[in-house]
């Protein structure tokens, strides 16, 4: 099913560049970027014959593939550290793709943020808070067991830091983006503030600056996640906020983020919508990133004073990606970092039921954005499926698409039985217990580190922790036993 | 002149606004929209707009949101519009409502093409800003097919001012902000807004988003527009319909809306 669906959309796709040739023959780089397109789809994952093997034949695969003009043309043109243009676009992606209403609001909010921005009492604003409200910075810390694992006989080997975003007051890297986004809407003159949200960390960070600002929060939230996290329901209620239930499709995180863009053209003079990812219309993904691109900045300097130099390596969990642009923002023009990127595979990339957009998605229009989207032969939105509600979502970040056409940034996918490995792992190993999220990064590491050579630093985001979880990975449990890991399993 | 800019001219000279009635295809089944396809055509309706279901409509309030589920929930693909499109032959002109990510996907310059061979004459595309329609745009124009850009209350006068140069049909201004949906009145912000696109262009206003009364269509043929869209108010009619009654009370709906235009 899966097959023939993609069989038909690539002979869909190839008709319709033909016709593109025909009617738009001047353009060339545009059919250039769609030709490239049809090149990934037929290399990546769906015409990989072992599907179980996809994780990491779609790495070599497409490299060699691809090693073409193309992407050596493209590696020329594209500066990296320079999108998106003024219309939100990187490369092809990310734009505008909202009803005509709330153009009004996003041009409003790209104003207030370039004029904020470099903004010194802003900045001054914002720092002290995040100092002393979030609690900033958060440490790197040298995850020195974990690393013992993936030792190699003579003692060399993979020495793994962990950037403690889950230290952070409300447990997770959201707060520093609603907390900036906070002050973004009372400079506009906002008293009303949506939100969307899925694991219920934006929710909760957004339902906490807003108690502290004194605003009206209102948070969408899917029925099937208010169920499975309702601790963070529970706790953005006591903080004051109104949680709002999402019946529509699958109760999950992608029809929230419709009824709230639904409610933000409904009351758009009076309220502020604080995205919570780097995904959406511009100029979300770019706020986002900007507010969130302290992670990153945070991690270079803490480098430079534990070992002198940055990491060799980046590794985040990626649902809409923001803590993954977080911190690969600030290394993506040094070439010599290594930006990986961990997608939910959920019950197997082959199952359908996953959520691994990146890996295998194709180009759509999500919420706003240009981006990869999981959807079916006729381009209707797939529902996806992931352990993990923060990654359960069929979109992207639209410089995420941007970072792997342009083969900046690598993406992987890891099952939900991997991640809940990963997240005893951590839990046993270092006496941190991550978000599920979190634990997919954490589970890649053991598909990592046996293929490195030398003794690389590799940071992992620890995006956040996982008390919202454990209820989730009890029943799992449950359902599918306890076996027990092995530490010297590899 | 487009035969959709034939019809505005002749209402207008008639003194009257063009009705212009939205159904979802497949909801509740493919027989029954062609049935209510049949219906408007003998009805007198100017124009009839055919919407695509969508899963993720972002611009439809909860009546053409829950049409959509229940269309695609029944098995509807693109595919069984075309065959709708294929099996009617009607007098007066079609326009397709269809979100962006549909015709993306099946390739932009087919589904313009597609739309052409089934004699379809326009496209209205709830989520396709004028920054990004160029493309769309020039293909419309080449197969002589209006693509009508959306107006909104909350539009700056400079914006406008791109859009209607732009529009290659009518400007559908939308009755307030929000999503599709029944409204019990409308704001004097659109009276104001005709006024704004008037002064850039002559090209029809037809007002959509909440109408359900002939008392609303009263109030927006005295402040000048040359049309309306009545969508949710139509489905709400359909929706409720089986096969075997011949869909009277939607019939007798648009009556009562044919005699305030």
């Amino acid at each position: 099913m899966f097959v023939m669906g993609f069989v038909c959309g690539q002979s869909v796709y190839e008709k319709s560049l033909q016709s593109r040739k025909r009617f738009l023959p001047k353009s060339n780089s545009f059919y250039g970027k769609n030709n490239y397109f049809g090149k990934v789809f037929k290399t990546s994952a769906f015409k990989s014959p072992k599907k179980s093997l996809a994780v990491f034949a779609v790495q070599t695969r497409q490299v060699d593939n691809l090693g073409d003009t193309f992407s050596q043309k493209n590696a020329n043109q594209a500066n990296l550290t320079q999108v998106p243009d003024v219309n939100g676009h990187f490369g092809r992606y990310g734009g505008q793709y909202v009803p005509e209403t709330l153009f009004f609001c996003l041009e409003n909010l790209a104003k207030c943020f370039e004029e904020t921005r470099n903004d010194a009492k802003f900045r001054e604003e914002l720092n002290l808070l995040l100092k002393d409200f979030v609690g900033r910075p958060s440490p790197l810390y040298f995850a020195e067991r974990l690393s013992s694992r993936y030792a190699r006989k003579d003692g060399s080997g993979p020495r793994i830091y962990l950037k403690r975003e889950d230290l952070n007051h409300t447990g997770a890297h959201k707060i520093n983006n609603s907390l900036a986004q906070c002050l973004l809407a009372r400079k506009l003159g906002k008293k009303r503030i949506i939100a969307e949200t899925g694991a219920g960390q934006h929710g909760v960070a957004t339902a906490t600056v807003c108690a502290r600002f004194g605003l009206k929060c209102v948070v969408y939230m899917g029925a099937k996640d208010m169920k499975r996290q309702s601790l963070n329901v529970f706790r953005m209620r006591l903080l004051g906020a109104e949680v709002r239930e999402v019946t529509a499709g699958t109760g999950t995180l992608t029809n929230a983020l419709s009824e709230a863009i639904r409610d933000w053209v409904t009351y758009p003079e009076e309220t502020h919508y604080i995205v919570g990812s780097v995904s959406g219309p511009h100029p979300y993904p770019l706020i986002v990133r900007e507010f969130q691109s302290i992670i990153g900045k945070e991690t270079k300097q803490q480098a430079k004073e534990k070992w002198g130099s940055s990491p060799d390596i980046l590794l985040a969990c990626v649902g809409g990606g923001s803590n993954a642009m977080g911190l690969f923002h600030d290394f993506v023009d040094d070439p010599n970092v290594r930006l990986i990127g961990v997608e939910a595979a959920g019950e197997g990339l082959e199952s359908q039921k996953h959520a691994a957009t990146l890996t295998c998605g194709q180009l759509g229009v999500l919420h706003g954005a240009m981006s990869y989207v999981i959807q079916d032969e006729d381009g209707q939105i797939k529902e996806v499926h992931s352990i993990s509600a923060g990654l359960d979502y069929p979109g992207v970040g639209p410089e995420h698409a941007y970072l792997k056409d342009t083969r900046r940034a690598e993406y992987v996918a890891v099952t939900d039985k991997e991640a809940i490995q990963g997240f005893k792992l951590l839990s046993r190993m270092e006496g941190i217990i991550p978000a599920l999220e979190t634990a997919h990064a954490v589970a890649y590491l053991d598909k990592l580190c046996p293929t490195l050579s030398g003794n690389p630093n590799i940071v992992v985001c620890c995006s956040g922790r996982g008390d919202k979880d454990v209820h989730t990975v009890m029943e799992y449990l449950k359902e599918y036993g306890d076996n027990d890991i092995h530490l010297d399993d590899l | 002149m487009s035969l959709i800019d034939k019809i505005f001219q002749e209402t207008k000279s008639n003194n009257k606004i063009a009705l212009m009635p939205f159904i979802m295809a497949g909801d509740p089944n493919i027989e029954i929209t062609i049935k209510a396809l049949n219906i408007l055509d003998k009805s007198g309706s100017h124009v009839i707009e055919l919407g695509i279901p969508y899963s993720d409509p972002l611009a439809d309030g909860t009546a053409i949101q829950s049409s959509a589920q229940r269309a695609l929930n029944k098995g509807f693909r693109i595919n069984h519009l075309f065959l709708i499109l294929e099996n009617i032959n009607l007098s007066i002109p079609i326009i397709i409502f269809c979100y962006f990510n549909l015709i993306l996907h099946y390739g932009i310059g087919n589904f313009i093409y597609k739309l052409y061979q089934l004699n379809v004459k326009g496209i209205i595309i709830p989520d396709l800003p004028v920054e990004e329609a160029d493309e769309i745009l020039m293909l419309c124009q080449q197969y002589n097919m209006s693509l009508n850009l959306l107006v909104s209350p909350v539009s700056t006068e400079s914006r406008i001012r791109l859009i209607v140069k732009k529009a290659n049909g009518f400007i559908y201004l939308v009755s307030s902000t929000g999503v599709t949906g029944i409204r019990d009145n409308f704001s004097d912000v659109i009276k104001d807004k005709i006024e704004i696109i008037r002064r850039y262009s002559n090209k029809p206003i037809v007002i959509g988003f909440g109408v359900s009364k002939p008392s609303h269509i009263k109030q927006i043929k005295a402040w000048g527009a040359d049309g309306i869209i009545i969508g949710s108010a139509c489905m709400q009619q359909i929706s409720k319909s089986t096969e075997s009654d011949g869909l009277d009370d939607f019939k007798n709906f648009i009556n009562e809306m044919l005699q305030s235009i």
